[in-house]
């Protein structure tokens, strides 16, 4: 059966040049002298050295770590002695410098004691997902993004998982050759993914100028579900949107994930490499590189250690000296010069080409725009890249962002076809940052005066409680006293108890407005993507605001239920109040779900515009994470106590005097059972927050809110 | 190693914007053919004075720009201006019609505006519009088809040349003179004769519309679909241009075949198939999504119509065109195309909401 694919629109079709580097079969290169292993490879959270200058580390020794789960583990590439720890430059779209392990060889390669599993399905998914952080993979297409991060979906959201062996760029075939040798060892990995993600079904999109690979594929996977798909070959194909769209038709909502969809993408090489973890026990230490341009007499791919310095694999490839021109790490739609060849390879190094001058020679100088459209017409996104252009040179970043400057992938193509030779990416990188930068100016400001309003907001609140509670004490008292010296209706008490409730809903009400109002510039903000400490505070305000209507509801109701003397009691008080109860905590956790959505959106857009503050969304994320499973169980123990609530009623249900005080005790009882649940998660929230290390001040709001529930509870 | 440092891609495709607009020119030369084989030497001189005075006047707006002369002048887009003036220029005019013509078309049109890609008039059009209000009696002065073909292009380029100054010229290219079809229609009708009246006369009796008209016209319309086969305009807007025009004439033949034309008459007349495939299609001045370029192409096309069956021009191309290209930023407003992962389009200035 073949599997329908669809149509990408635009794309381009430059000269391949992957012939290059196929002529010869995969080889491993030789062992450097001196590795230097970054310890950033990934997008996320750092790791930091567990080893110490003049230790001797094995094959394979964990040399970095952090127990953050969106950190990658980084392993000793081969055995030798730690030499250095320090700063070192490192491939990377912005040539920064970053913390690396020197190791000297020894030549000896030894490795460290490992073991794979034999039969991995009869392992759970979360071993299998915490063998897979260990052995610190990540995304080896490009993204560097942790891959059992990636893989950690819930039960039976995958409908498709596809491989991506499209290696639409050209000049590179690291994807390619692997697939032709390792054929095997892949589709042995994707039924590991497969076993770990359930999904409906599992393509294999690769395109169809790599013929040879598809046939291995084919026949390794011929006793599997498998799909292989051929899909044209166009770039960028092998995009990971792009991809979605053809091999299913759907596209990624724009700033969300492949999993909104129901989709998950893995790069051949990750999938290779969970493979080696799981099967045979080893880290990711080694990727496969293409080494290629007509700089170098020896082309072809090899099998290279991470941390091995480019110019190791320079000479490995035979490379001409005086022929180099430029180096380019990736391919030469998306990959990015290197300003010296003593940088060393990542996790995500896929190709080095080494060009000459006449290859890829200086670029032409611009010429004006003359709107011809060609680079609309080849959009992959489908934007208008001229209009791009002139907003971004005319600095007109509304426009831009009107022109959805965001969804630009930066795949190259437009520049590519343009006449005029104007370098479009550029425009487009220089216009996304500078905005990226305005807005975190504007937000600093923002931030400022949000906290003002919060603070305002809080001492507001709290002497409109102060009063609600002392009238609350003072009406008891009264009744109590009423109760006492007579069962007989007192005009006096009944009008009192009508203020009080005139009052109350009066206070409700006004919480309750500024509670939706903080939603909404919640939400307001959430929709323009604002940056998370802003979220974060807005957060903090609608949950107090919420918190305070809350309490304002439950005041009016707890007075609601006093019924004036002169009222016939109700039998079922206790119901309906519950049943209010469920109900908010229902709406609480679809908003903390809500929450958590909206907090992975964040974090998404912050992944694929390379933001510095991934980390602290991602943190934010599990806290949502948290928050929402919290919520969740409480509504589920309030479910269950409302079965028993009823019966406990059940008895005093007589329509006589003494039921007044009965139904008051039930309900007092519920309250309490409120308060001492809400005292549960505030200090859960608590515990999570030490541990998390927050902010002082977020600690200090938790200590306060554990304070008043337990005081309520009383 | 010396290690250069550079932005992403790091290959080009072959495209050139001056390779681009000498595509351009090669297209034209069919239809130029035609017009040389019926109406003389003309056209071409036409074009090659045009063409000169855009390279000097484009240089000289250069340098008071300041702005690298050659590199700019290398792009051939003055090239482009100039020849497609000349081309729609009676064959007859004097010399220095092309030269107030090109000389506006160039430092007004483009350069007054920010030179090429911000100018919102399409240039030539402008120059052309600028000489038919300025010298409607010249601009008029077309010649009935192989009315010269006799004359030598020596001849011909003296006549040019003393069109405005001997007596004895100016009497010859007066005698020359004749009204074109689309003249002879509005004329005509103005005189109450009908449509097949018209059609029996002298200027009518092509193969398949006006005589000569037609194969320059057909020549147009080859160069054109060249263009579109090597990708170097789009193909939305000429085709809605000429099925609107087509759709109207032909549902108003339909109404009345005494008053107005048939749609074949219509495609093959005046300068519709070079508006259509050279003019309406200057990328600068055109609508940017494909969208937009319909929308363009089909008000060009209609505005075509309505001026040659009701407005005081006997054509219109360059009117409707002018007209349109001040419609461009408003149709763009609105035709942005939905990009992935949206779910509609957007559309509007982008002013961010407060
Ligand atoms: S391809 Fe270049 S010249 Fe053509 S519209 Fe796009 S940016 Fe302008
Ligand atoms: S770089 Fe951006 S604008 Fe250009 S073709 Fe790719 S996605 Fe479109």
């Amino acid at each position: 059966m073949r599997h329908r694919v669809w149509h990408l629109r635009g794309g381009i079709h430059p000269p391949e040049k992957k012939s290059l580097s196929l002529s010869l079969p995969l080889r491993t290169a030789s062992l450097p002298e001196q590795l230097i292993v970054p310890l950033q490879q990934h997008i996320g959270a750092p790791v930091s050295p567990c080893v110490a200058v003049g230790e001797r580390v094995l094959k394979g020794q964990l040399i970095a770590s952090s127990d953050k789960a969106t950190s990658a583990l980084v392993h000793a590439p081969s055995s030798g002695t730690i030499n250095e720890i320090g700063m070192h430059p490192v491939i990377h779209p912005s040539l920064i410098e970053q913390p690396c392990i020197h190791i000297d060889c020894d030549g000896k390669d030894e490795w460290i004691d490992h073991s794979g599993v034999d039969n991995y399905a009869a392992l759970d998914t979360q071993t299998l997902l915490s063998r897979i952080r260990e052995a610190g993979i990540i995304g080896m297409g490009g993204a560097g993004f942790p891959s059992s991060i990636k893989l950690n979906a819930r039960h039976n959201q995958i409908e498709t998982l596809i491989i991506n062996g499209a290696e639409c760029e050209p000049y590179i075939t690291a994807d390619d050759i692997l697939m032709q040798e390792r054929a095997v060892e892949i589709i042995e990995g994707i039924k590991v993914i497969g076993h770990i993600l359930q999904p409906k079904e599992i393509l294999i999109g690769i395109e169809d100028n790599k013929l040879l690979a598809v046939a291995a594929l084919e026949r390794a996977s011929a006793e599997t579900t498998i799909d292989i798909v051929k899909i044209p070959t166009k770039y960028p194909s092998g995009g990971e949107k792009q991809l979605i769209k053809i091999l299913t038709g759907k596209e990624v909502p724009t700033g969300g994930l492949p999993l909104q969809v129901g989709v998950i993408v893995h790069n051949i090489g990750t999938v290779y490499s969970i493979y080696k973890a799981i099967i045979q026990g080893k880290p990711c230490i080694s990727r496969i590189t293409t080494l290629t341009g007509e700089a170098m007499n020896n082309r072809g791919n090899v099998k290279a250690l991470i941390g091995t310095p480019v110019r190791h694999l320079l000479k490995e490839g035979g490379v001409q000296e005086s022929q180099l021109f430029r180096i380019v790490a990736g391919g030469p739609m998306m990959g990015f010069t290197l300003p010296s060849a003593d940088l060393p390879i990542s996790k995500t190094t896929n190709c080095l080409i080494a060009a000459t001058r006449s290859e890829m020679p200086p670029p032409p100088p611009e010429q004006t725009c003359i709107r011809c459209g060609q680079c609309a017409d080849i959009c992959p996104v489908t934007l208008l890249p001229q209009q791009l252009y002139f907003f971004s040179k005319a600095q007109e970043f509304d426009k831009a962002e009107q022109h959805n400057i965001f969804d630009c992938i930066e795949c190259g193509a437009c520049s590519y076809v343009c006449p005029s030779h104007i370098p479009l990416v550029q425009y487009y990188r220089y216009a996304k940052g500078t905005i990226k930068q305005l807005r975190v100016k504007e937000e600093k400001a923002e931030a400022s005066r949000q906290r003002f309003e919060n603070r305002q907001a809080r001492l507001e609140q709290e002497a409109v409680e102060k009063e609600a509670k002392r009238k609350a004490r003072a009406k008891a008292a009264a009744e109590k006293a009423a109760q006492k010296t007579s069962a007989e209706p007192s005009p006096q008490s009944a009008q009192q108890s009508e203020d009080e409730l005139a009052r109350l809903k009066t206070a409700a009400a006004s919480t309750a407005k500024l509670s939706i109002e903080a939603k909404k510039a919640l939400s307001q903000a959430e929709k323009k993507e604002e940056n998370s400490d802003k979220l974060e505070q807005l957060r903090q305000k609608v949950a107090l605001f919420q918190a305070n209507s809350d309490k304002a509801k439950e005041a009016l109701k707890a007075a609601r239920q006093k019924p004036p003397a002169n009222t016939p009691p109700s039998s079922k008080v206790g119901e309906p109040k519950e049943d209010k109860a469920i109900l908010e905590l229902r709406e609480k956790a679809a908003s903390t779900q809500d929450a958590l959505k909206q907090a992975k959106k964040a974090l998404l857009a912050a992944k694929t515009s390379h933001t510095n503050d991934l980390e602290a969304i991602e943190i934010q994320v599990n806290q949502a994470k948290k928050e929402a499973g919290a919520i969740k169980a409480q509504l589920r123990e309030a479910l269950i106590a409302q079965k028993e609530i009823p019966l406990q009623q059940d008895t005093p249900a007589q329509p006589t005097s003494d039921t007044v005080p009965s139904s008051t005790e039930a309900s007092d009882k519920v309250t309490a059972a409120l308060a001492r649940n809400e005292r549960r998660k505030a200090q859960k929230a608590l515990d999570l927050a030490l541990a998390e290390n927050k902010s002082e001040h977020k600690i200090a709001t938790l200590r306060k809110a554990i304070d008043d529930a337990g005081s309520e509870s009383q | 190693m010396a290690l250069i440092n550079a932005s992403s891609p790091h290959i080009a495709g072959k495209n050139d914007t001056g390779q681009m607009m000498l595509q351009v020119l090669l297209a034209t030369l069919p239809g130029l053919l035609a017009l040389t084989l019926y109406f003389g030497w003309g056209s071409l001189i036409n074009c090659l004075i045009a063409a000169i005075v855009a390279i000097g006047c484009e240089s000289l707006a250069l340098r008071l720009r300041k702005r690298p002369v050659i590199f700019f002048i290398n792009d051939n887009s003055a090239i482009v201006t100039a020849v497609l003036l000349g081309l729609a220029l009676p064959p007859l005019s004097p010399w220095w019609l092309p030269v107030i013509g090109t000389a506006f078309a160039i430092l007004v049109g483009k350069h007054l505006y920010g030179g090429l890609g911000n100018n919102i008039f399409n240039p030539a059009m402008l120059g052309y519009a600028f000489l038919l209000i300025s010298f409607p009696v010249q601009m008029t002065a077309w010649l009935p088809a192989d009315g010269i073909m006799q004359m030598s292009f020596i001849e011909t380029l003296t006549l040019i040349f003393n069109n405005h100054l001997d007596p004895a010229s100016v009497a010859i290219v007066d005698g020359l003179s004749g009204a074109t079809p689309l003249d002879t229609l509005k004329t005509d009708l103005g005189l109450s004769k009908t449509v097949p009246m018209i059609y029996e006369l002298p200027v009518f009796q092509g193969f398949l519309a006006g005589k000569g008209w037609e194969w320059v016209n057909i020549g147009f319309l080859i160069g054109g679909l060249y263009l579109v086969y090597q990708g170097i305009i789009h193909w939305q807007i000429p085709l809605a241009l000429l099925l609107t025009l087509a759709t109207w004439a032909f549902l108003f033949m339909g109404y009345d075949s005494d008053r107005y034309g048939s749609p074949i008459f219509h495609l093959l007349s005046g300068g519709t198939m070079l508006g259509a495939f050279f003019i309406a299609t200057d990328p600068v001045t055109a609508a940017t999504s494909a969208i937009g370029r319909w929308i363009y192409g089909a008000f060009i096309g209609l505005t075509i119509w309505i001026i040659r069956s009701f407005g005081g021009y006997p054509d219109a191309v360059a009117f409707a065109i002018l007209l349109m290209n001040l419609a461009v930023p408003t149709i763009d407003y609105y035709t942005q195309p939905r990009s992935y992962g949206h779910k509609e389009a957007k559309f509007g200035r982008g002013k961010r909401e407060r």
